[in-house]
């Protein structure tokens, strides 16, 4: 249970520009709160920026900057079939995540909105499973529950039964950003309109409902996507070394006898960059509304 | 003694002038309702009052005490908001008590007073309820009676029924009306629809980008309005673009003549009220009935005319002597009407044209 | 003749039957409750009974007097709820004023720090635990650089509890903060206004009206973050936790899964799994009315 999310609403706005002086009241000093943001920004910011250094580093001793700076842990990191090879696998999972994920929960989740509302509390309840099933138990009940058949049998410890994990796992991330924007995008309203018009319920869907919610659809694929390329516990568990996805291999460089923390810098920085470019353009793309944050307690 | 005087006040928000030098008092026990179109001030002026907007230069007076550096806390002003801003977390009651309790009332006063302003707003029924448990009209009352609790100098209404249907408006603004009477309070009553302002107070300012364009008595700025806004904003009237002609009367061919002191020549607005056309005169201008709107006692007729479309109200029992499309002869009552020169806009150029 | 019905998800025309009308109601939902049940229920489900069976598959409490009586397994259990208590109230502690200042911000800025906030609260765990001990461990960069003025400066040691802490609050408290950031808005300055006419200062206006109307949503948010704590797996693991540095429980279970051996390890796993997702449960539980009764509130 890595990430949850919500729609988040942006507090009022000032209505009348006459109360942009109980607002600077209210607030509080601004110096105050401008110190206490830096704060919290330089405490956010220091471990990124000592990765950043370390993955150009030579030599890093006694002194509170490298010796000198080098590309050479980029170049040989980059080329290191070994690390292609996990990128590879981490990036293939979390894009066929993304493809399942669409599949399995846009229709149920566009079903409730417009013809049957009793699905609502199922898809919500069932979105709260995962928050209760942290990832390690997860793991650890999957590979035992397929075991108890043949037929599902040969699944254990494969990377088709991580990815199905990691889906299992990974999904509430994006029925709360698309559940979000369903409902932003007042999707009653259209449903109703179209259908007045004469226009079916996959027409509408195609044509009307994708186009005005490609803001939530875009950012809980690209949570989702984040969240499995991110996915330690289930990989480590389900399985393991035979399967060696990105964080699998980090680990190895963080702990393993042949660590390799300038290695380990460079592929942790891609992974930041991944993630700062995803949240970025989610908040940009949703006119600066946050698709994110856990179990809406949604009112119905 | 007046309780309420502001002087000379002015405010602007970047480049929009929201006060442009305002002078007004209220007297004890009067109420004055500000009406306005949105964005013309009279909300900046009420917050300017209450506290809560400091403005730019000007003074403010509740009683003898100028009060324009004191903040809104200290300044003993009761204020029912536009969203009523309850709070939340507290009960009806409890809302009611807050002023008291931040003022220090002692316990066994508050409690008094709270069931007494309870019973003035006719809700004891419903003192443990939480805002979100009561209906708007309802939260609209303890809102009143929170206003009303701290025995404050001048109560504060900001469109007060604006978030209202328009039943339990008319139920309210009635209400508010006779509580205010009652208790004998000053008040400052903002609202942008004129039959609320015309309907609850002692006397009207009607204000326009940031000006106070006339105070006066509802029936003064209704039917003799001294201000070309007021006579546009007020009533319904047409306002019909002529000239003085050369024997310094304004005249609308056969329809309208009236004597002004302008020279001949200067350009004149003349406002026509919907009573004052009557149809089917013996001289007149010829126009043709474009729509016709049942109103109840009345109805609207709008006449398409030389000028441009003219409003004309006819009792709803003669409505089937005036179909739509049918050309009739209209003349107008030149002791209705009030003309206004057109190339001004103070209060001065107004001709009542008797 | 075309009878018009309902037209919300139903053909106009035909009248169809209860069955084919049952069918179009819930045959889209089909394959999302199937992969549920399959991938989440049914594993859960197995892990309730694993709890009370032995290697043989019979029925024992065995396991449940194992995890009790074992001292290793027992720690692990008051660790993991003493770290989650204190991570969750110490980020409540720093994420209400965060969050008031991130909403105090203009439309522009606050969306740029949800940003960042969102980045810091999805943070990978290997990528988290390098940086710290890249920053703050024993040869870090803020280690030597407070070294070069203050010899003897105290280190963190990031692989103990406390860094632990430090590093949980690291992503916990970003994520507090998007969680409640909607709420404050709901102490607004419509309020802050009428309080003020009422006759209240600042300190009146937070004690009476500003806190009671926050309070539900901090401590749905505290609640939150306990569950999420004591599920924490991938940074304990990172920083190479073991029984005599971190004893926690999703550790434990980590361990007794991947040693599956004799002494039916994996039947004292359940047991932990399921004594986390009963904490979890009963956590959410709350979580979920009070956030509904707080949702009345400011709806």
């Amino acid at each position: 249970m890595d990430r949850l999310t919500m729609s988040a609403r942006a507090p009022t706005q000032n209505r009348t520009s006459g109360m942009a002086e109980a607002a600077e009241v209210l607030a509080g000093p601004r110096w105050l709160r401008a110190a206490a943001l830096a704060g919290v920004a330089v405490y956010g910011a220091l471990p990124l920026c000592a990765t950043a250094l370390y993955s150009l580093a030579t030599v890093w001793r006694r002194k509170p900057l490298p010796d000198s700076y080098t590309l050479q842990w980029w170049a040989s990191t980059l080329t290191d079939p070994v690390f292609l090879a996990a990128i590879g696998r981490s990036i293939t999972i979390a894009l066929l995540t993304v493809v399942a994920v669409n599949l399995v929960v846009l229709p149920p989740l566009y079903w409730s909105h417009i013809a049957n509302r009793r699905i609502r509390p199922l898809l919500e309840a069932c979105a709260l499973i995962p928050f209760v099933l942290p990832g390690v138990v997860m793991a650890a009940g999957i590979n035992r529950f397929v075991g108890l058949w043949p037929l599902t049998a040969q699944l254990q410890a494969t990377p088709t039964l991580l990815l199905l994990a990691i889906v299992a796992t990974s999904f509430p991330i994006y029925l709360w950003a698309v559940d979000g924007s369903l409902r932003a995008a007042n999707v009653i309203a259209l449903w109703e309109a179209a259908t007045v018009h004469g226009a079916g319920p996959w027409r509408t869907l195609r044509r009307v409902v994708v186009p005005s919610i490609r803001h939530g659809l875009a950012a809980g694929s690209l949570l989702v996507f984040a969240s499995a390329m991110g996915e330690l516990a289930l990989a480590r568990l389900i399985t393991g070394s035979a399967f060696e996805t990105l964080p699998l291999w980090q680990l190895r460089q963080l702990r393993g006898t042949d660590a390799n923390p300038n290695g380990m810098a460079v592929s942790s920085l891609l992974s930041l960059a991944m993630l700062f470019a995803f949240s970025f353009a989610i908040v940009l793309g949703n006119r600066g509304r946050v698709a994110q944050i856990a179990p809406t307690a949604a009112k119905d | 003694m007046p309780e309420v005087r502001v002087e000379h006040l002015r405010k602007t928000f970047g480049r929009t002038t929201a006060l442009g030098n305002i002078n007004l008092s209220v007297s004890d026990g009067e109420l004055l309702a500000l009406l306005g179109p949105s964005g013309c001030g009279k909300t900046t002026l009420l917050r300017c009052i209450a506290g809560l907007t400091r403005p730019d230069s000007g003074s403010v007076f509740l009683g003898s005490r100028d009060v324009t550096e004191d903040p809104s806390r200290t300044r003993d002003v009761g204020m029912v908001f536009q969203g009523y801003a309850l709070f939340p977390t507290m009960t009806a009651a409890e809302n009611v008590g807050f002023p008291l309790e931040a003022r220090r009332w002692p316990r066994g006063a508050v409690a008094e007073r709270i069931s007494e302003m309870l019973a003035l707003v006719g809700l004891e029924h419903i003192a443990a309820r939480y805002p979100h448990e009561l209906s708007g009209g309802q939260q609209q009352r303890v809102a009143l009676a929170r206003a009303l609790a701290g025995k404050p100098k001048v109560l504060l209404l900001d469109e007060p029924l604006s978030a209202l249907d328009a039943m339990t408006r008319t139920t309210l603004r009635d209400e508010i009306r006779r509580i205010q009477l009652k208790v004998g309070m000053t008040a400052l009553y903002v609202t942008h629809d004129q039959a609320e302002a015309l309907a609850v107070a002692d006397r009207v300012g009607v204000m326009d980008h940031g000006r106070l364009v006339e105070v006066g008595s509802p029936a003064d700025v209704y039917l003799r309005p001294r201000h070309r806004f007021t006579a546009g904003f007020l009533g319904g009237r047409t306002m019909l673009a002529l000239a003085v002609g050369s024997d310094g009367r304004v005249r609308w061919g056969g329809a309208l003549a009236t004597s002004v002191p302008w020279p001949s020549g200067t350009p004149v607005i003349v406002a026509v009220t919907p009573e004052a056309v009557r149809l089917d005169a013996v001289s007149g201008v010829e126009g043709r009935i474009v729509l016709v709107s049942f109103r109840g006692g009345t109805t609207r007729l709008q006449i398409e005319t030389e000028l441009g479309e003219i409003a004309a109200d006819v009792a709803s029992s003669e409505t089937e002597r005036y179909p739509s499309g049918r050309t009739v002869r209209l003349a107008v009552a030149a002791d209705l009407v009030q003309v206004f020169r057109a190339d001004e806009n103070g209060v001065d150029d107004v001709s009542d044209a008797h | 003749m075309a009878v018009f019905e309902n037209p919300v998800g139903r053909r106009y025309g035909r009248r169809r039957g209860p069955f084919a009308r049952l069918v179009a109601d819930w045959a889209v939902v089909l394959p999302f409750t199937l992969a549920i049940a399959w991938l989440l229920i049914g594993p859960a489900a197995n892990i309730v009974v694993d709890s009370l069976r032995d290697s043989q598959g019979d029925l024992t409490s065995l396991n449940w007097r194992d995890v009790v009586a074992n001292p290793l397994t027992r720690r692990a259990i008051v660790t993991s709820i003493v770290i989650g208590v204190t991570i969750a109230s110490l980020t409540a502690v720093i994420g209400v004023p965060l969050a008031w200042c991130v909403s105090r911000l203009t439309i522009g800025n606050r969306s740029l720090a949800a940003a960042a906030l969102n980045v810091a609260a999805n943070i990978p765990a290997t990528s988290l635990v390098f940086g710290f001990a890249a920053a703050f461990g024993g040869a870090g960069m803020v280690t030597l650089a407070l070294r070069t003025v203050w010899a003897d400066a105290p280190t963190l040691n990031i692989y103990s509890p406390t860094g632990l802490v430090c590093i949980f609050l690291y992503f916990h408290v970003p994520l507090f903060a998007l969680l409640v950031l909607p709420a404050m808005g709901a102490v607004s300055e419509d309020l802050w206004e009428a309080a003020s006419v009422c006759g209240a200062g600042t300190v009146r206006f937070w004690w009476r009206i500003g806190l009671p109307v926050l309070a539900p949503f901090v401590l749905a948010g505290w609640i939150l973050m306990f569950v999420w704590a004591i599920g924490q797996y991938g940074v304990p693991l990172a920083l190479g936790g073991t029984e005599a540095t971190l004893n926690l429980m999703t550790l434990r279970i980590g361990d007794l899964i991947q040693s599956v051996g004799s002494n039916n390890r994996f039947g004292r796993a359940a047991c932990l799994s399921l004594l986390l997702i009963v904490l979890s449960v009963g956590a959410l539980w709350l979580y979920r009315s009070l956030l509904r009764r707080a949702l009345r509130w400011i709806a």
